[in-house]
């Protein structure tokens, strides 16, 4: 438990790293990836750069999804991320960011950010804020091409976008 | 004297009663596991009920934290999306409680018929508030019933109560089956238990969300009361699941449903369960986006319900099958005793105590006498079997023997050391005129004389001894009382152990061998008084005859001494010869008489070197030999034999005097030798031959069988009669007495041999050493 | 050795049924140069009475034939030897059987001697002779009284 603040921002701002933590284990459960890509027994979540969550992610490692233990790693290469099944791309990253898609290409990696953009730059699913409320965007697009499948769900959390119709 | 069970009633008996045993105690389990099964298809029909139940009451609560919420919600574009989950949620509801009713109904469970009642009632007045709050929703919030949300919220809360109440009723009848599967229905109500408290939680969050207020500090105790609550079930659920034996199978099922909800409602941790935070109006997201998320820990622990029903019922299944395996087994178990009940029947019956049966008809059948034939054994393999297979070598020995005994000439009996008459064959009838059926258990002396009783103790005392009594020759009685000469022979009949039990008697009729020896014994003396007379009449006759002889010879002797200067030539020529014929007659009543002993008196047999038999009769007859110039010639030892030899010289010494008599050559030769072999111009072989061979006159061959007649004589070579002519006679008997046989090969002019052998084949005959 | 003239005097008894016999054995000893006194009997019993008669005299030897009628040889002799004033005479059996069981029995019954009659006269001299020399010239006889 986080020490107690007068400051409502600062406050929203640990319960935004809080939420977005918690709901990555919403991601990974509403996910479906495809055959023979992900093992029966762990599921990979990974951080590409500095853990931004503060520590709310931690207690997400051992927890069990679909049956498979989840397992956190931070990375700072690309060479290490097509190995993940869930990518968070620390906004600092940003600039690896083209590089990194670029590699992952091909691969059913999720890719996980909340640097404005990432979506539209083809990311996944971008946290971003409207007004007070968290807000989640979906890339349908680089998703399917991921050949990643969402189910209900996870859908009625996001904001789709780039449906991926033209 | 009471009837003793018979073998085979006892082996039936006891294979009855032990199959009678075994079944008994096959149809108690075969009950009791039917019993069993009996009550875990009662189980698995309450499951039947208890899913629906337990949905029923997820679905209320999910339906009462929705309606709650929305009460107090005045944004419509929230309502919008919440609204149509709300009826989502009533459809569920209403078909889980649907389905519960039917299955309540369809299987009848006592007891319950309250309860059930209850439920309907409450279902009614849950439809009335329903319409109530749809009511208060088209109304804007200030004008809603401020206690409409509460009382919404009791109801549903007490209806799920009283289906947990049902449910609970069922969970009963599961303790008294399986310990096990109780503690998972246990585990079950647990999880309720969490789902219930979350699902409290979910409320109040999604209220205080959608007010846009922050917990006041009474809610926030209740959050943190609810959460509490909530942790000590996933202690005590996990506790269950182990005692339960649901884990591993739901291990990570029940994993993922506690990392669903600790992460769900870790996420807001810090915003509603730290005291001191105020937010506001700065929730991080919608009242919509909270039920969507805390929603979605519904799915993980339907997912654990799930994964636990699965559990339970494969459970009840293992248990069904086992209970259904046993009572199979047990009825496999059953049939097959009695297979076997009626298999040992068969055994005992066609395999053992039919043959055995069959056998001692057999055997009593073969001991009256009857030539039987045993029994067919098919299986000649088992042990009946090879008794049978003896036991008919035997009865077939025992026909033989009964045959034998049956056929035989002589009378053969058996008796018991008391004397009673066990046996008594076809001669026994016919000797002494009693048949079997009147003689068998009769005592043996109906056919001993009176006077011979005692032999009859004598006997049995030698056969109690073992001894058998051999040719013992006695008188027995025959039905007319007449009297038979019988020779007894009486053997022991001994029991297994060797104890003399009885005694078995041949009898032979030997009357008329009695008589044939009486006879014998009569001819045999009138023979030796015969021969006796003959003797005596012989010597006398010879004596009688031979005094007047020397009379009549002495006188012409004394004539001639007394009156020789008055008797003329002629005279004294006649006297001389008058000397001369007593002297004859002498000579031939000596013979005679001799001759008559010779057939009749035995041969002193002994052994005899023929050699020195010979040498004998050349000194005897010296002056005789130098007389004739004759000599005996031996090429060969001749041999050494048995014989009488008084006969044997008289025999050479004839045939000696003979080839010198009868031979006009100047010097005459005699040879005496023996052929081992010799054929005769007939070619009949022979052995042992003895010869004496002349060079004389020969004898034609007309006159070759009349040379052996009494008194029959050639003329000698100097024309004087002389000898009695019985020599040859003499020879050819004293051949035959030592069974031999005589015959000569000659011609006239070709001298003379004879043949002969001194042995034949009786035992009165020479041998030849 | 000429006879001791006494034994010239002792008569000889011949005991024989048969005349002829009788007179043979008789001229036979008269060849065989014996001139005792020579007396018969022609049976058993005649042969008793002579020896029993006090007006014989005791006979010097016995020629006794065994096949006769009446009493036989066997039982005369059988008497003479059991009689005390006889049994010393010296009895010699002369008859025609060589019979072992009559020569076995004579003995038995003390003859003194047992010769076979001769078939021929000549060997009746020759025995007769013979018995000259051994009864009267070598063997002692028994004195008269």
């Amino acid at each position: 438990m986080l020490p107690v603040t007068a400051h409502a921002t600062e406050n929203l701002q640990l319960h935004e790293q809080q939420i977005k933590a918690g709901l990555l284990y919403n991601f990974l459960k509403y996910t479906d990836w495809p055959q023979g890509s992900v093992s029966d027994s762990s599921i990979a979540v990974c951080i590409f750069g500095n853990d931004p969550f503060e520590g709310y992610l931690q207690p997400m490692a051992g927890r069990i999804v679909n049956r498979r233990q989840i397992t956190i790693r931070i990375i700072h290469t690309i060479e290490n991320a097509g190995s993940c099944h869930l990518l968070f791309i620390n906004a600092d990253e940003k600039s690896s960011w083209p590089q990194l898609l670029e590699s992952l290409k091909g691969k059913s990696v999720l890719t996980v950010s909340d640097f404005d953009g990432f979506a539209d730059s083809g990311g996944m699913i971008e946290f971003g804020k409207k007004g007070d409320h968290i807000n989640v965007n979906l890339n349908m697009e680089a998703v399917t091409a991921a050949r990643l499948r969402v189910q209900d769900r996870l859908l009625r959390l996001v904001t789709v976008v780039h449906s991926g119709a033209n | 004297m009471r009837h003793p069970l018979s073998i085979r009633a006892l082996l039936l008996l006891t294979v009855g009663v032990l199959t009678a045993l075994i079944a008994l105690l096959v149809a108690n389990e075969v009950y009791q596991q039917w019993e069993r099964l009996e009550k875990i298809h009662t189980l698995k029909t309450a499951t039947l009920v208890s899913d629906p139940l337990f949905d029923v009451m997820e679905r209320l609560s999910v339906e009462r934290d929705m309606a709650y919420s929305l009460l107090f919600n005045d944004d419509p574009a929230f309502a919008q999306t919440l609204h149509p989950r709300l009826e989502n949620s009533r459809k569920e509801a209403d078909a889980a409680l649907t389905a519960t009713l039917q299955a309540l109904s369809t299987y009848d469970f006592p007891g319950l018929k309250e309860q059930i009642q209850t439920c309907r009632t409450q279902f009614a007045a849950l439809q009335k508030t329903r319409r109530q709050i749809d009511n208060a929703l088209t109304l804007p919030l200030d004008k809603r019933n401020p206690t409409l949300p509460d009382r919404w919220f009791d109801e549903v809360t007490a209806m799920t109560l009283q289906t947990e109440n049902v449910w609970l009723e069922f969970i009963k009848h599961f303790r008294e089956v399986d310990p096990v599967v109780s503690l998972q229905m246990r585990f079950k109500y647990d999880l309720r238990a969490i789902m219930e408290n979350s699902g409290r939680e979910r409320a109040l969050i999604g209220r205080l969300i959608v007010q846009n207020a922050d917990a006041t500090p009474t809610e926030r105790a209740k959050l943190l009361r609810w959460q509490g609550a909530v942790d000590e079930a996933w202690i005590a659920a996990d506790s269950l699941a182990e005692q339960g034996k649901l884990y591993p199978a739901i291990t990570l099922a029940f994993k993922e449903a506690k990392s669903h909800y600790d992460n769900v409602y870790g996420m807001v941790q810090d915003i509603f369960y730290v005291p001191g935070t105020q937010h506001g109006a700065n929730y991080p997201f919608a009242a919509d986006f909270w039920f969507e998320l805390s929603e979605e820990t519904t799915d993980s622990f339907y997912e654990l319900k799930n994964a636990v029903i699965k559990e339970t019922h494969g459970y009840l299944d293992a248990l069904e099958a086992r209970a259904q395996r046993v009572i199979l087994w047990h009825a496999i178990l059953l049939i097959l005793t009695f297979m076997l009940c009626f298999y040992s029947f068969y055994v005992i019956t066609y395999r053992v105590i039919r043959p055995i049966n069959g056998i001692v008809a057999a055997l009593l059948a073969a001991m009256q006498g009857k030539p039987v034939s045993m029994p067919k054994i098919t299986n000649a393999e088992d042990e009946i079997g090879k008794l049978a297979q003896v036991l008919h070598a035997f009865q077939r020995n025992a026909n033989l023997l009964i045959a034998i005994v049956a056929s035989s000439d002589d009378a053969i009996i058996s008796k018991t050391m008391d004397g009673i008459i066990t046996s008594w064959n076809a001669s026994a009838e016919r000797l002494f005129g009693y048949n079997a059926a009147e003689m068998i258990g009769q005592h043996i002396n109906l056919i001993i004389p009176p006077e011979r009783r005692k032999e009859e103790q004598q006997i049995i005392a030698q056969i109690r001894q073992g001894k058998p009594v051999e040719h013992f020759e006695t008188m027995r009685m025959d039905k007319h009382g007449r009297y038979i000469h019988i020779a007894l022979t009486v053997s022991p009949i001994r029991d297994a152990t060797g104890n003399v039990i009885g005694a078995s008697k041949t009898a032979r009729d030997i009357t008329a061998r009695k008589k044939a020896e009486a006879e014998l014994i009569h001819y045999t003396h009138a023979l030796e008084r015969s021969n006796r007379e003959l003797d005596d009449f012989a010597y006398i006759a010879s004596h009688d005859l031979k005094e007047p002889l020397r009379g009549i010879h002495n006188h012409s002797r004394f004539l001639l001494e007394d009156n020789a200067d008055k008797l003329d030539a002629e005279s004294v020529k006649k006297l001389n010869r008058l000397v001369y014929l007593s002297q004859r007659m002498e000579r031939l009543v000596n013979d005679l008489l001799y001759f008559s002993r010779l057939g009749r008196q035995e041969l002193a047999i002994q052994k005899t070197d023929i050699n020195e038999v010979i040498h004998d009769i050349e000194n005897t007859l010296d002056h005789f030999l130098v007389e004739h110039k004759a000599r005996i010639s031996i090429p060969v030892p001749l041999p050494i034999i048995t014989c009488d030899k008084p006969r044997v010289t008289e025999l050479f010494r004839n045939l000696i005097t003979n080839a010198v008599k009868y031979n006009d050559r100047p010097e005459k030769t005699v040879e005496i030798g023996f052929l081992s072999t010799y054929a005769s111009p007939q070619g009949i072989p022979y052995k042992n031959v003895f010869y004496v061979k002349d060079d004389g006159k020969g004898i034609a061959r007309e006159f070759h069988e009349e040379i052996f007649r009494i008194f029959k004589r050639l003329q000698n070579s100097t024309g004087i009669e002389d000898g009695t002519g019985v020599g040859l006679t003499f020879v050819k008997k004293i051949v035959e007495r030592h069974g031999g046989k005589i015959w000569l090969e000659s011609e006239p002019g070709r001298g003379t041999t004879f043949y002969f052998t001194l042995e034949g084949s009786n035992d009165d005959t020479a041998k030849i050493i | 050795m000429t006879q001791p003239k006494s034994y010239e005097s002792q008569p000889i008894l011949v005991v024989d049924d048969s005349e002829d016999d009788f007179y043979a054995t008789e001229r036979a000893l008269g060849k065989a140069n014996l001139h005792n006194p020579i007396a018969h009997a022609s049976s058993g019993e005649s042969a008793l009475e002579w020896l029993k008669s006090k007006t014989n005299p005791k006979p010097g030897l016995i020629l006794l034939d065994l096949n006769m009628p009446g009493i036989d040889g066997r039982k005369t002799l059988e008497i003479i030897k059991h009689n005390g004033a006889l049994k010393s005479i010296p009895v010699v059996i002369l008859t025609t059987s060589d019979d072992e069981r009559d020569v076995e029995a004579c003995y038995a019954l003390g003859a003194n001697t047992y010769i076979q009659k001769p078939v021929d006269f000549d060997g009746l001299i020759e025995a007769m002779k013979r018995l000259k020399g051994y009864w009267f010239e070598i063997a002692l006889l028994p004195k008269e009284g």
